[in-house]
């Protein structure tokens, strides 16, 4: 699941990042409004983390204006303005959530996994899919009672699929919503990926999950 | 603590008692004279119709009253009497009233009548006159000599004083209902007329301590309570306005803490969430001792800030080489300006350009607009500092070109934690919109002043001025 952090004040930022990242998620980071709002602009995001105080362009102006675009992207605002009125005002402009200055990280990841639940239309925090079951909090997965381990990126891979099922997923929708944009392209790095799922989650006895839809992408079904 | 209500009520309650005493007594006394004077004007008037009774025949006096017997001289609950003396002070008639005793002789001057206050012989009270006359004669051609009468007339004066009790029971019972009636019109009046001053304190008393929005409405407000409203609501501006900047800087103060603090504990908790390398630990560990400084920072400015605030910072006064101090200033700051390719130069305008001052206030004030100006001075712009002198006061001129000048606003450059943009960015990291605000407290408590103005389109100019000594 990608993620857009906009913060301007350094450490929390690069905090925030990390955790979200050793979290699963792909992050992508913007220090001052404008950056944000056009990385929020350019790329599809799971959810956006925005601060409200930024340079150039404060946060609640990149949230009119995405929701003016028709972007609707599930925001969470995370700010040290902690009135009433802030958060009244915030949440009518257009926000999912808000969260105030100091904040647990682990609050602040659990909210954007409940914004991440709601954007896909899966309150279950475990997704099952026929006898797979996918627990998003603990991170975990089993397949008919037996334990799988999966890399962080296959987790996010499979999540994401998850979230999505019954659908098809491109390829790109794939690479935008799970890999970092700094991560080397490799054209057949999602299908390597794919592949390795495939060998962890697919025993020859079980029935497949995830469908092939040549030339369209992937479904886990 | 009495009510204006009351005190007013009594005030003029002692005043209306006082004159309606005051009336009844004059009225009283004037009653009394008017009655007494008709009283001795009856007595007079019969007095005389007496005498026209007494002729001289010869040299005998006749005294033709004795002959009648009349009712009122005659012993009785309402009798009068009357005596008769010649000049020789002989009594030659009495009435019978009289029964053996006698009237006082008093003495006359001329025709007038003389009149007194005497216990009448039955035991009462009475009020006595006496005229000395010649009496008529009958041959006025006569040779003898005219004789010298004087007669006294006396009456009861009971039915007078109970006249005047009866006057002065009356005056007393209109008096009390007088004052009955005007207290209750009183209470009425003075509670209508301070209706205002209710409507006032309601008011006053409906404005609550966490909003002050509300005003005194003028409406129909009586011209002597004007001022007090109108000085109420220039208060509650006041108050207003003051609760705005607390509550702004309130604000302000909680939103600069809490982010470094939101960074402190998501550092804290991200290093805690897992194992990690030794040199992450490090990291973090720099990381936060790094916030912790900006933080302890902050902390120090607020507190500099609300001491001088309070008057509570101690000056010490000595006299000071500018040039030193500036040249002392900008060496802390020549490495952070050589990163960005900013020169500097200073100019001296003035032979002299020493002062008296505090020192460390005023190295704090150079200190904070030198780095100020590197800060937000374009990359490989050019720092100038000119240092003049006119008259008694000092002047320091720091210049410096900027990205964006569009972005600064003179007017709030001052304000607590205003900045520019309103953010954290790498290059003002420690600039938390409390520096220019501090230099300004600062100039306030040396008796200066420090200004800011774009001079030319992308020339940020700040002007400090000060006292070449300062009296303090």
């Amino acid at each position: 699941m990608r993620v857009l952090f906009v913060e301007d004040y350094a450490p929390l930022r690069d905090s925030v990042a990390q955790a979200l990242s050793e979290s699963g998620f792909a992050v992508d980071v913007a220090a001052d409004g404008r950056d944000g709002l056009w990385q929020a602009q350019s790329q599809e995001h799971d959810a956006i983390i925005l601060d409200i105080i930024l340079p150039s362009l404060d946060g609640l102006r990149i949230l009119s204006q995405l929701r003016k675009a028709g972007i609707k992207t599930p925001i969470l605002l995370l700010t040290a303005k902690d009135t009433v009125q802030d958060r009244v005002h915030g949440l009518d402009q257009g926000a999912d959530d808000y969260l105030v200055k100091p904040f647990a990280l682990q609050e602040l990841i659990a909210r954007v996994r409940a914004l991440l639940r709601r954007r896909y239309e899966t309150p279950d925090p475990v997704i099952h899919i026929q006898d797979l079951e996918i627990d998003t909090v603990a991170r975990s997965v089993h397949r008919a009672g037996r334990n799988i381990e999966l890399s962080a990126r296959e987790y996010a891979l499979l999540e994401f699929l998850a979230h999505r099922a019954g659908q098809v997923v491109t390829r790109t929708e794939i690479w935008q919503h799970v890999y970092d944009c700094n991560a080397d392209v490799e054209s057949n790095v999602v299908d390597v990926y794919i592949g390795y799922l495939r060998r962890k989650i697919e025993q020859p006895d079980s029935p497949k999950l995830i469908h092939t839809r040549r030339g369209q992408g992937y479904m886990l079904e | 603590m009495r009510s204006l209500c009351v005190r007013l009520i009594l005030g003029i309650s002692f005043v209306i008692t006082a004159v309606l005493c005051v009336a009844a007594i004059t009225l009283n006394t004037m009653i009394g004279d008017l009655l007494r004077n008709e009283f001795d004007r009856a007595l007079a008037d019969k007095a005389r119709s007496l005498m026209t009774l007494v002729e001289q025949d010869g040299d005998e006096l006749d005294f033709e009253l004795t002959e009648f017997n009349l009712s009122e001289f005659l012993a009785g609950a309402h009798c009068e009497y009357y005596q008769l003396w010649t000049e020789r002070d002989e009594c030659v008639a009495v009435s019978p009233s009289m029964q053996g005793a006698t009237l006082p002789l008093l003495s006359c001057n001329g025709d007038a009548p003389i009149f007194g206050d005497i216990i009448l012989p039955d035991g009462r009270p009475g009020r006595i006159v006496a005229i000395t006359f010649s009496p008529r004669r009958e041959d006025s051609n006569s040779h003898i000599a005219p004789r010298i009468v004087t007669i006294a007339l006396a009456r009861q004066t009971t039915d007078l004083h109970q006249v005047l009790a009866r006057t002065r029971r009356l005056l007393a019972a209109v008096c009390m209902a007088a004052l009955v009636l005007a207290l209750v019109l009183l209470a009425f009046m003075v509670r209508r007329g301070l209706r205002p001053v209710s409507s006032l304190s309601e008011q006053i008393g409906d404005v609550g301590e966490d909003d002050l929005s509300a005003r005194i409405e003028e409406g129909d407000t009586p011209a002597e309570l004007m001022p007090i409203v109108d000085r109420l609501n220039d208060l509650l501006d006041r108050l207003e306005a003051a609760l705005h900047r607390q509550r702004c800087f309130t604000g302000n103060v909680a939103h600069e803490l809490r982010t470094p603090l939101a960074g402190l504990r998501a550092k804290l908790e991200l290093a805690l969430s897992r194992d990690r390398d030794p040199e992450d630990y490090r990291r973090f560990l720099v990381d936060c001792a790094e916030i912790n400084r900006h933080m302890r920072h902050i902390v120090e400015t607020l507190l500099h800030l609300a001491r001088l605030d309070s008057r509570q910072t101690e000056l010490r006064v000595e006299p000071i080489e500018i040039d030193n101090l500036v040249s002392s200033c900008w060496s802390c700051l020549q490495a952070q300006a050589s990163v960005r390719a900013i020169t500097f130069t200073k100019r001296t305008n003035g032979a002299d350009e020493s002062v008296s001052t505090d020192r460390d206030s005023l190295r704090l004030v150079i200190h904070n607009v030198l780095e100020n100006a590197v800060c937000y001075a374009k990359t490989g712009g050019t720092i100038g500092l000119t240092i003049s002198r006119i008259r008694a006061q000092v002047s320091i001129v720091v210049q410096n070109p900027v990205d964006n000048p569009g972005s600064i606003d003179p007017q709030r450059i001052f304000d607590r934690f205003w900045r520019a943009d309103s953010s954290w960015n790498g290059r003002q990291q420690l600039h938390m919109g409390l520096g220019l605000p501090l230099c300004r407290a600062v100039m306030g408590h040396l008796g200066g002043s420090i200004e800011a103005a774009i001079t030319s389109p992308d020339i940020f100019t700040i002007k400090v001025t000060l006292p070449a000594c300062l009296s303090r």
